[in-house]
């Protein structure tokens, strides 16, 4: 007597447990997949699987790549004085959009929340502070600036001070509370143009 | 800000119909347990605040599932549809229209100031509750303030995450607890300058309201126990603290322990003042609240007041009627006769079994 079969149902489940999907949205994908070609579902999972086979962590700065080290890392023309800090790729990406920034990337893979038990083992500090020699003048701090972030930041802040590294603060002309991710692209170079003395 | 159209669904023992509260004052009158509080607790609700007698979503719920209120909102920027739905699943959800909005947003929208019996908490009660009003106060008289408080208390339950881990495992790294007591420290600084500057603007108006009651009231002085409000304040009282903190596993110091004083002539107000007066004194900070809550907006909340007559005299009651906000909607129950209040009241709302009858209008409310 169940209305909706079963594997349908599983589909949309898949589909809830991603960010951003509640169970209408989710109920609407499965749907729309089911009334689709074959050929076209067929891409999608395609593409699924290629995506998670060619893509890895950049053994250098923690990006998403298909090559290591990645397309930033590997250039020599960018800049390997100056590290920025992200927390995700996404971040990393919104900064990129700007070429504002010609220097290299440290993705962390999120920001510390006790509340969530992420801690600095939990995040990639080890890898950044071992990144930071002494051909390195500058790290720019560019977490988000909401709670975990700014607590982020001033964490790396007191575990760097010792190298004697030049320590920037990203300036957000953003919300509080807000996420890089979701900056236009003027704030975004305003905000690495405007960065301040830690 | 007046509420038109408030209906509900599963709220208490309230029916469907709808009910609206227009400018002046508007009585409803019921038996006790008929429901009229379960109604202005409904008005509460629907303004983006808590149930004035503490009850949590659930106790709301008739099924203790899931209930909704809808109202419209006619407020200076002009009308607008607002409801909360709650559910055991999804938790609370606030409405603007045909999009979600958060509870902020929303008693920005629906300014509103209650009056209890459950209020003399604020004299007599723990500071938890007088904090609540503080930062009541401070979103009320400046609605960007909330992000401060939101941080702070973002902030704080981190920190204290972080502390209660390290009573378990015996510690961690200092930096770590460092950079979340750097966090606190900002965001405590600056909840306690929103509290100093809003408590500075509703001292004006409560010291006015207190002067024009006389008598003993005249001397009652509330004032907030933070020495300071320098982030230098909150790191040194962490530091000085900082072994106690490690072992009780939660933060210590910081907005979060301020409390808001009552003194008459000096002395603890809460030990000498009688029912009576703590009554009337709790009144007069909400009056106060009212007032500067509207100066501040430039809109005038909506003023509610539960049993509103339940210690006042005949004589007391000319000078209540007299200190009620103009211009504004003014919500009284009362379990007396709606016949008792009903040539002061410009419209008359009888609840009996959770069916409000009315607003019988008395006078022309909705120009
Ligand atoms: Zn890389």
């Amino acid at each position: 007597m169940a209305a909706i079969p079963r594997s349908l149902e599983r589909l949309a489940a898949e589909f809830q447990r991603l960010p951003g999907i509640g169970a209408k949205s989710a109920a609407r994908l499965a749907y729309y997949l089911l009334r689709s070609s074959d050929e076209e579902a067929e891409r999608l999972a395609a593409a699924i699987r290629d995506a998670r086979a060619a893509v890895r962590r950049c053994s250098v700065c923690n990006t998403l790549t298909e090559e290591d080290p990645c397309g930033i890392c590997s250039d020599p023309q960018r800049d390997a004085t100056i590290l920025c800090v992200v927390e995700e790729p996404g971040n990393l990406a919104a900064i990129e959009k700007t070429r504002e920034f010609r220097g290299r990337y440290h993705v962390l893979w999120g920001a510390l929340s006790p509340l969530k038990g992420i801690g600095p083992d939990e995040i990639d500090v080890a890898g950044l502070v071992s990144r930071v020699t002494p051909e390195v003048r500058e790290v720019v701090l560019a977490t988000n600036p909401n709670v975990e972030g700014e607590a982020t930041a001033l964490y790396l802040a007191r575990r760097l001070k010792p190298t004697g590294v030049r320590l920037t603060r990203i300036a957000f002309g953003l919300p509080v509370g807000g996420d890089i991710e979701y900056a236009d692209e003027v704030t975004m170079a305003r905000s690495l143009e405007n960065r301040r003395e830690l | 800000m007046q509420l038109f159209d408030v209906t509900t669904q599963g709220f208490r023992n309230l029916t469907p119909d709808p009910v609206s509260f227009g400018a002046g004052i508007t009585l409803v009158a019921g038996e006790n347990a008929q429901g009229k509080t379960n109604l202005l607790e409904a008005v509460a609700v629907i303004c983006g605040q808590r149930s004035f007698r503490n009850a949590a979503p659930a106790e709301m719920a008739r099924d203790g599932e899931r209930f909704a209120v809808r109202a419209v909102v006619a407020a200076r920027r002009g009308e607008e549809r607002v409801a909360v739905t709650w559910s055991r699943e999804e938790g609370r959800a606030f409405a603007r229209g045909e999009k979600a909005a958060g509870f902020r947003e929303i008693s920005e929208l629906a300014p509103a100031v209650f009056l209890a019996p459950e209020h003399r908490e604020l004299v007599s009660g723990s500071p938890a509750s007088r904090r609540r009003f503080l930062d009541r106060l401070v979103v009320g008289i400046k609605p960007a303030a909330g992000d401060d408080l939101a941080r702070y208390g973002r902030a704080l339950k981190e920190r204290n995450a972080l502390l209660s881990r390290w009573r378990l495992s015996g510690g961690g790294a200092e930096d770590e607890l460092a950079a979340w007591t750097e966090e606190l420290a900002t965001a405590g600084a600056a909840v306690r300058r929103h509290r100093r500057n809003a408590l500075e603007s509703w001292d004006a108006e409560f010291r006015a309201l207190a002067a024009e009651a006389g008598g003993d009231l005249a001397d009652v002085r509330a004032a907030c126990t933070a020495a300071s409000d320098s982030p230098d304040e909150i790191r040194a009282a962490c530091r000085r603290l900082s072994g106690l903190e490690k072992k009780r596993g939660h933060s210590l110091a910081g907005p979060h322990r301020d409390d808001l004083g009552w003194t008459r002539r000096g002395k603890p107000l809460a030990a000498e003042a009688s029912a009576g007066e703590i009554a009337r004194t709790v009144a007069l900070a909400r009056l106060a609240e009212w007032r500067s809550v509207a100066a501040a907006s430039g809109e005038a909340p909506l003023f509610a007041v539960d049993d509103f007559d339940a210690s006042l005299s005949e004589a007391s009651a000319e000078e209540f009627f007299k200190a009620l906000p103009r211009r504004a909607a003014v919500v009284l129950t009362t379990a007396a006769p709606a016949s008792r209040w009903a040539r002061r009241a410009d419209a008359v709302i009888e609840v009996r079994r959770g069916t409000a009858s009315g607003p019988r209008t008395l006078r022309a409310v909705r120009a």
